[in-house]
């Protein structure tokens, strides 16, 4: 008998051995004295926690979820999710308008795109953010700007000439392709497209559910959840893998859904990757390859998301990254930019989530690189409003570079 | 995804190797599931410091008089001085100022002021070259307001045995207010972030309006956190001599170190996989194939060798359950005592058995598995067998030279 696999909780917060490596690493824990840190907040208050839910500290709201504990963490404690499982377990506060509002992207972004001509000047407007200032949303915040066509409307326009190719995979878009920027879903399909893969839509996709959780909206998250897993499932028995191009709806949908939702997805995860990941693993295998152009020149660094530095993949990224011979590669050290996702919009979260991007901002700065690369879209926000430099998806970089013809040739397609 | 080489353990010996791997030009890949105990180090490097009770003062003589299957043995001595005498220029190259030579040990202070031998002391801690030499005449011990983690009166207490004059003064920093509201954030990770110009310039000229004549100051290791350099700046505005003393973990010069190390390695073009575990090993006719990871999944990491350097108990290299002694990876041959009675010994401060059980080698470094050689594995660091870090004070040592060494012989595969 293993005594001590026997005595370990769900969320194996027993096998913190309180060496406090992870207090080192957490961000918010070196600008805000009000947050207690990880191991306060996690393994050690679920202790009390477990002894009465009056020990909850409603200070645990200001965990921005980046997981930066667990990766520091040599006892492998899910220190991260011991968190957020507490606030949606011990904060009974309804959430505020506010809250829903950021949180329910797919309303809001099946509205704004319908008006994007007019909801675009509104949002950047004087009137319009001292409005959402006073509801709670940061006045200093911009929101992303609102395409007038959806992404999955082109995705449906193109499919009957996507269905032509031998070979498939699932796009899951996400918010952000489907409402902001569906230039980075078209620079996906001319990739996969020169590698003889035609990209297809999920039968159906609601949100990944991100912001849902981080705003307590639960059943909400769950619901969505649902209708992802379903699709995906259906994806995967037509053997398509399901790709992203965000490293947090990713993320999200493979430990998120299990993790802090409860939703059973081992059947599927492995199937659920970003694009980059993709792509490395079949030009590993020598499956495809890729052929870049001669005349791209570019001096580039990759920011690593906190949830990248999660899933493990940076290295898949920055290897794409790095095959074109075009780009002088800068990296840079991997640490928090301070927005996660819809908490640095918060009013009461600005000030600390810029003061947790600092040390990057400053990085970046220094080696004034032409463009920044990193896999998620809120990092993007964050670091092109705190530094001014451009950044953009790696995948856009690649589809940049790229050589479409001479590819096609490689491929066996022309 | 495929390397010339992986190094499972990301910890001191695991960036030692890489570092060495990647100088050469190789493609190597570093996995570490989780931080190190670097982040324990007081800042100072023992090659050996003590064989049972006798405290050494010239480790390589040393080395002939440990246990036959000690790592140091097997590397042999000429090859451990040799190594040994590389690695201060290993660590210049990286950004990191050490003193001290294997050619004789000198000491250092632990966080209770006593002396404690050591091969290489980073910038700023104190070190003084015979055991029972006065370290100082005078010494202002400083203290920082509100911080957790500094002994001041241990401090005074033993370098008063000394024969050391001390004083202690408590200052208090504008930028540590704030800070202070919090029962969690005065630790000296925390305080050291807190660490910029001008609170540099603050520190610096409070310590000067309290120090006497002749009087070395001595504060906590909380300057410094990513580079030496804010140290040396420090140490200009401070008119008497200044020292760091090492504190509780975690420890901002052993996070330093280890993000140095880690960033150099990733500049030489190695690439480490923070915060991912390896789950398997798979072994076909007597040599590693693959390493099945968490974040890769079906990926497998491939290499044309590798070295586990995943460390003893706290990194989970070595892994115990009530019955047995096991390397979790590969499930290596361990060298452990079936009798639990033996692991331990009740007296808590005598050399505890359990501490020498590790991964058996051979004399390249091959570990067994069910007594068949692994040809393209070798083990380095504390993950090995027959060596008690602790009470030799060797563990920077190991993990450094076997690290180097098992890089080495890689390439000679």
């Amino acid at each position: 008998m293993n005594y001590q696999e026997q005595n370990i909780s769900a969320n194996n917060f027993e096998e913190c051995i309180k060496c406090t490596i992870c207090t080192a690493y957490c961000p918010v824990m070196a600008v805000n004295p009000d947050y207690p840190g990880p191991k306060m907040a996690g393994p050690d208050g679920e202790r009390y926690r477990l002894k009465s839910p009056d020990f909850y500290d409603k200070a645990l709201k200001y965990c921005l979820n980046c997981k930066r504990c667990e990766v520091s963490c040599p006892s492998n404690v899910k220190i991260g999710d011991i968190i957020q499982r507490a606030r949606i377990k011990y904060d009974t506060k309804p959430p505020k308008l506010r809250d829903h509002m950021l949180a329910e992207t797919d309303v809001m972004g099946n509205l704004a795109t319908a008006f994007a001509p007019i909801v675009n000047p509104v949002l950047s407007s004087g009137i319009a953010k001292a409005g959402l200032d006073i509801i709670g949303v940061d006045k200093h915040r911009t929101f992303p700007k609102y395409a007038s066509h959806k992404f999955s409307t082109y995705l449906k326009k193109i499919q009957p000439e996507q269905e032509k190719f031998q070979k498939h995979i699932a796009y899951f878009h996400g918010c952000y392709v489907n409402y902001n920027n569906p230039s980075l879903g078209k620079d996906l399909v001319k990739i996969l497209n020169a590698v003889g893969y035609g990209m297809l839509p999920l039968s159906k996709q609601k949100c990944c559910g991100v912001a849902k959780i981080a705003n307590r909206l639960i059943s909400r998250a769950k619901h969505d959840a649902e209708i992802n897993l379903k699709s995906i499932r259906e994806a995967v028995e037509q053997d398509m893998p399901v790709l992203s191009t965000s490293s947090t709806c990713a993320f999200t949908i493979r430990d998120e859904y299990p993790h802090l939702l409860g939703l059973e997805n081992s059947d599927v995860r492995s199937d659920i990757m970003l694009a980059t990941v993709f792509l490395s693993r079949k030009i590993n295998d020598g499956e495809i390859k890729l052929v870049f152009r001669d005349d791209y020149k570019k001096r580039v660094s990759y920011h690593t998301p906190c949830h990248m530095q999660k899933l493990g993949w940076a290295a898949y990224s920055t290897g794409l990254l790095k095959m074109i011979p075009g780009i002088e590669f800068v990296p840079l050290p991997s640490q928090c930019c301070g927005i996660a996702g819809t908490y640095g919009f918060k009013k009461e979260n600005y000030e600390y989530s810029q003061k947790i991007g600092a040390e990057l901002f400053e990085a970046i700065e220094n080696e004034h690189p032409d463009v920044v690369a990193t896999d998620c879209e809120t990092c993007k926000w964050q670091i092109e409003m705190s530094t001014g430099a451009k950044v953009e998806n790696p995948i856009t970089l690649i589809a940049e570079a790229l050589d479409v013809e001479a590819t096609m040739r490689a491929n066996g397609l022309l | 995804m495929k390397f010339d080489y992986i190094i499972i353990g990301g910890g001191l010996c695991g960036l030692s190797a890489g570092i060495r791997l990647a100088e050469q030009g190789k493609k190597t890949a570093i996995v570490s599931s989780g931080q190190s105990a670097l982040h324990f180090c007081a800042g100072s490097f023992g090659l050996l410091g003590k064989n049972g009770d006798k405290t050494v003062l010239n480790p390589l003589e040393e080395i002939d008089r440990l246990p036959e299957k000690h790592p140091y043995r097997l590397m042999g001595k000429d090859r451990v001085k040799r190594l040994a005498t590389e690695v201060p220029a290993m660590l210049q190259k990286a950004g990191i100022t050490v003193t001290g030579s294997a050619e004789a040990n000198h000491f250092t202070l632990t966080p209770f002021g006593k002396p404690r031998p050591s091969w290489l002391t980073l910038n700023g801690l104190p070190t003084f070259s015979k055991l029972d030499e006065k370290p100082f005449e005078k010494a202002l011990i400083v203290s920082i307001k509100g911080f957790l983690e500094s002994y001041p009166a241990f401090m005074v207490e033993n370098l008063e045995k000394k024969g050391v004059c001390c004083r202690v003064e408590t200052i208090d920093l504008e930028r540590l207010t704030h800070l202070r509201e919090s029962n969690f954030d005065m630790r000296a990770a925390s305080i050291a972030k807190q660490m910029d110009r001008a609170t540099i310039e603050e520190f610096a000229s409070k310590i000067n309006s309290c120090t006497g004549k002749d009087e070395s100051v001595l504060i906590p290791a909380v300057i410094g956190i990513n580079d030496e350099r804010q140290l040396d700046r420090m140490r200009e505005m401070v008119n008497n001599p200044l020292y760091c003393v090492p504190t509780i973990p975690v420890s901002v010069p052993g996070l330093r170190t280890q993000h140095i190390l880690q960033h150099y390695f990733e500049k030489l073009g190695g690439t480490y996989l923070l915060g991912d575990r390896v789950e398997k090993g798979i072994i076909e006719n007597g040599s590693v194939k693959a390493l099945v990871t968490t974040n890769f999944g079906e990926d497998h990491l491939k290499a044309d060798a590798f070295i586990l350097a995943s460390g003893n108990i706290f990194g989970e290299g070595i892994k115990s359950n009530p019955h047995d002694f096991y390397e979790p990876v590969f499930g290596l041959d361990v060298n452990y005592s079936s009798n639990r009675d033996e692991w331990y010994d009740f007296n808590f401060f005598d050399a505890q058995p359990y501490m020498e059980y590790g991964v058996e080698i051979d004399k390249d470094f091959h570990p067994s598995l069910k007594g068949t050689k692994i040809k393209n594995l070798l083990v380095a660091g504390s993950t090995l067998a027959h060596c008690n870090s602790l009470k030799e004070d060797s563990g920077a040592g190991t993990a450094i030279l076997t690290g180097i060494h098992t890089a080495d012989l890689a390439m000679n595969i």
